[in-house]
């Protein structure tokens, strides 16, 4: 399947989430499928479609560290994004399995491939993780509009159990020594697996060549056009940066 | 009357609901949490739904807007949304 390729370095939150939006409605629209690879600069914090940003993120540290917080298309929990690398594909449905489960399986086959290249074995656990062992590595979420799915994930480079849980909201100081103590438990990076800290780079090489091999995708490579960017802007400034979006629940 | 509750079934993702009532009538419902639902539009539509509903009848409520949708809910289940809304309203 032919596939546009579309690698950057560090993009806001909001710029991120937007693009997605835009390459969702080009794709809807007759264009190619689309693998883009990325990360976040600054850091921000990815809250679910569902969730209520007050209650999952602490609002006053995330100002202060100049943390952003924007609510994605997509379900599933809050996540701090700062090391690690992000994919998402949007690609027409018929392109993938039906099911949601099979699709999610599907996808995140990429994401394992691209592990396994990098020296890591993992798996897919049902619905939306990729696992080393029992510990997560990696967590994707999916949304499917206008005939076209959009699948994004991230993929843990290195993680600060300390520094997450002062960003996002734990119960009390109780709960939050104790979610530091046994994130170790449930949380793993390519980091801890490797014992050195993979660069973006590596990794986002990692995921071409995984995806590639993974969904049998023929990528062409080809930046965001001016207009595309231009798009994408304009989308970021009217949604994902707006209260309205953000505090929607 | 301002109601809530949350819950986390086995199994299942985090779902909380926040319920204002007046007279025995629900004003204004929000649901949240970290599950995933296909159509995402799905759960404005239920709370939608479920506005102006007597208390005692939203379960029936819930029962009859799934009734009729073609919807997949991951981590919360339609019996979900209803024993967290009992679990508020008690």
């Amino acid at each position: 399947m032919k596939c546009r390729l579309i690698t950057q370095k560090a993009n806001k939150a909001f710029f991120n989430m937007a693009q997605d939006e835009l390459m969702l409605d080009r794709v809807s629209q007759g264009d190619v499928p689309v693998l883009r690879i990325y990360c976040w600069s600054p850091p921000a914090v990815s809250i679910g479609y569902f969730q209520r940003l007050r209650e999952e993120v602490d609002e006053a540290t995330c100002q202060d560290k100049g943390v952003d917080i924007v609510r994605r298309m997509t379900g599933g929990g809050a996540v701090y994004h700062k090391t690690e690398a992000t994919y998402s594909i949007i690609a027409p449905q018929k392109m993938m399995p039906h099911d949601i489960l099979k699709s999610y399986e599907k996808i995140n086959q990429g994401v394992i491939e691209a592990l396994s290249l990098l020296g890591i074995e993992s798996g897919f656990r049902p619905l939306n993780d990729i696992v080393v062992g029992d510990k997560k590595i990696s967590g994707n979420a999916q949304t499917r509009r206008r005939g076209c799915i959009l699948q994004h994930g991230t993929i843990l480079l290195a993680v600060d159990p300390k520094e997450m849980f002062t960003i996002l909201k734990v119960d009390s100081e109780k709960l939050r020594d104790k979610a530091i103590k046994n994130v170790q438990q449930y949380l793993t990076s390519v980091k801890d697996e490797l014992g050195y800290e993979a660069s973006y780079e590596q990794m986002a090489e990692k995921l071409k060549e995984g995806f590639s091999k993974a969904l049998d995708l023929d990528f062409f490579e080809e930046q965001l056009t001016a207009e595309e960017a231009e798009s994408a802007r304009r989308i970021s400034e009217d949604k994902f940066k707006t209260r309205k979006w953000n505090y929607r629940r | 009357m301002n109601f809530e509750a949350s819950q986390k079934k086995p199994g299942e993702k985090l779902l909380k609901t926040q319920i204002e009532v007046d007279q025995g009538v629900i004003k204004k419902i929000v649901f949240a949490g970290d599950f995933f639902i296909h159509p995402e539009e799905t759960l404005d539509k239920l709370e939608a739904h479920l506005l102006n509903t007597e208390k005692k009848s939203v379960g029936d409520r819930i029962d009859d807007f799934f009734s009729d949708k073609d919807v997949k809910l991951y981590g919360v289940s339609q019996k979900s949304f209803k024993d967290v809304v009992e679990a508020a309203l008690m």
